[in-house]
């Protein structure tokens, strides 16, 4: 009988001694607060129900014959350091495809899955990415520009960007011409890089695609430093400037306008 | 949805139980706090009227080992075991209280709950039976032999 009586004595014992922290109550209670917005707004987003909405749209977009309309390219975003690739973005701004421009940009699109995400989100999974954070660790420049054939949609997804690299000192954005994207793409480089091409043959005729093609976004932007100093030690105004692209956020600001020292016209919403 | 202070007076009252079922259930404190924060998000949002305190008691229960349920699910936590989920509270444990902690938390989850619900908050099988939606005679059988395995890790007679 004793047995009896002690083994459930036993296991009322051990639960009696378990609490609830009060550390695990205050993050809960916090946790609850947050996602509420102080018990203002129910949280009533769950990956479940928003996979389940969006299987629902998609269905609805094919149905609807959206699916066509669903991976017209709208805008290209080219992000250019060493690794090239270009995003290509739909008229509701989800990435459909990543191009690859070399065998660094191929690595990094298979290593980060960015398809059907919104480009703002694409961008900051891949600006935050190991081997994107590694190049800017060593101090390579990072260009991106955004090239479309809508003038106002060009100029927010400008403005977004440069929001989202603000935080990166060596990063420069701009806007280009559509006009542009074959003459690249058949060139074998992408928009953003060709962009750079042109300014370089600007200061340089001689230089030719197969130049610039296994060069840096630095490397380009040392190159094009140096041409520009040639020119300018003949009237002694060049002392020697920053390179167009790592300026920080001075040239987050100013190369929103197209405008580094490599800008070329191509400026914000300067869609030709 | 509910008041921040319905939150709290549901919090207060219901956690040590909440913490009991994922102490027999999971592994690791931080899997308690998903399961804290899971409980209570679906309380302040669920539109649910509770007919009184064992009403809501009930739900809680079911609610919480949903969630741990759903959690174990995880091909990652089915596979990991870390013992850090005593905390703060190991210094408070005897050997006794080691021993029967872990001769619960060594069986199977069916049993676990049947156990914990019957000789802890003193459910009968009809009430367990309607908590957890299964057949009273199924826990019965799971009364059964839940004190069979338990009296095998521990000895004695002492069920009842």
């Amino acid at each position: 009988m004793n047995d009896l009586i002690s083994t459930n004595d036993k296991l009322k014992d051990t639960f009696d001694k378990i609490h609830a922290e009060t550390g695990l109550k205050t993050e809960t209670m916090d946790f609850i607060a947050y996602k509420t917005k102080n018990y203002t707004s129910p949280a009533r987003f769950s990956p479940g129900r928003a996979a389940l909405v969006m299987a629902c749209l998609v269905l609805l977009l094919a149905s609807l014959g959206g699916h066509r309309l669903y991976f017209t390219e709208a805008a290209i975003i080219s992000i250019d350091i060493n690794p090239s690739i270009e995003l290509n973005v739909n008229p509701f701004g989800k990435v459909i495809s990543v191009t690859a421009y070399d065998d660094d940009g191929l690595r990094l699109s298979n290593a980060v899955n960015v398809r059907h995400m919104d480009y703002m989100s694409a961008l900051d999974a891949i600006l935050n990415s190991e081997d994107i954070a590694a190049y800017l660790d060593r101090d390579e420049a990072l260009t991106i520009s955004v090239v479309g054939q809508n003038e106002k949609r060009n100029e927010e997804m400008l403005y977004n960007i440069e929001t989202c690299t603000r935080s990166h000192e060596n990063a420069c954005c701009h806007a280009g011409s559509y006009d542009l994207v074959e003459e690249a793409h058949s060139a074998g480089l992408s928009v953003g890089k060709y962009q750079a091409f042109l300014e370089l043959r600007r200061l340089d005729p001689d230089i030719t695609i197969d130049d610039v093609k296994g060069l840096t976004m630095r490397q380009i932007n040392d190159l094009m430093d140096d041409l520009a100093n040639g020119q300018k030690d003949d009237d002694a105004e060049n002392n020697g400037s920053t390179p167009p692209c790592d300026g920080g956020e001075a040239n987050n600001g100013n190369s929103a306008n197209g405008h580094g020292p490599h800008g070329h016209g191509h400026g914000h919403g300067a869609n030709h | 949805m509910r008041s921040e202070q319905e939150v709290s007076i549901a919090v207060e009252r219901h956690s040590d139980m909440i913490r009991r079922l994922c102490m027999i259930h999971l592994k690791n404190y931080h899997d308690t706090q998903d399961i804290f924060q899971t409980v209570f998000l679906k309380y302040v949002l669920s539109s649910v009227v509770f007919e009184n305190e064992e009403h809501e008691k009930a739900w809680f229960i079911r609610v919480t080992l949903n969630a741990c349920k759903d959690l174990l699910k995880d091909f990652f936590h089915t596979r990991v075991v870390s013992m850090d989920e005593l905390g703060e509270q190991a210094s408070s444990f005897s050997s006794d209280n080691m021993e029967v902690l872990e001769a619960v938390q060594s069986l199977p989850s069916k049993y676990k709950n049947v156990v914990y619900l019957h000789f802890y908050e003193g459910y009968t099988a009809p009430e367990i039976g309607k908590i957890l939606g299964k057949n009273v005679n199924t826990i019965y059988t799971y009364l059964t032999r839940s004190k069979n395995m338990l009296r095998e890790k521990l000895g004695g007679e002492g069920y009842e």
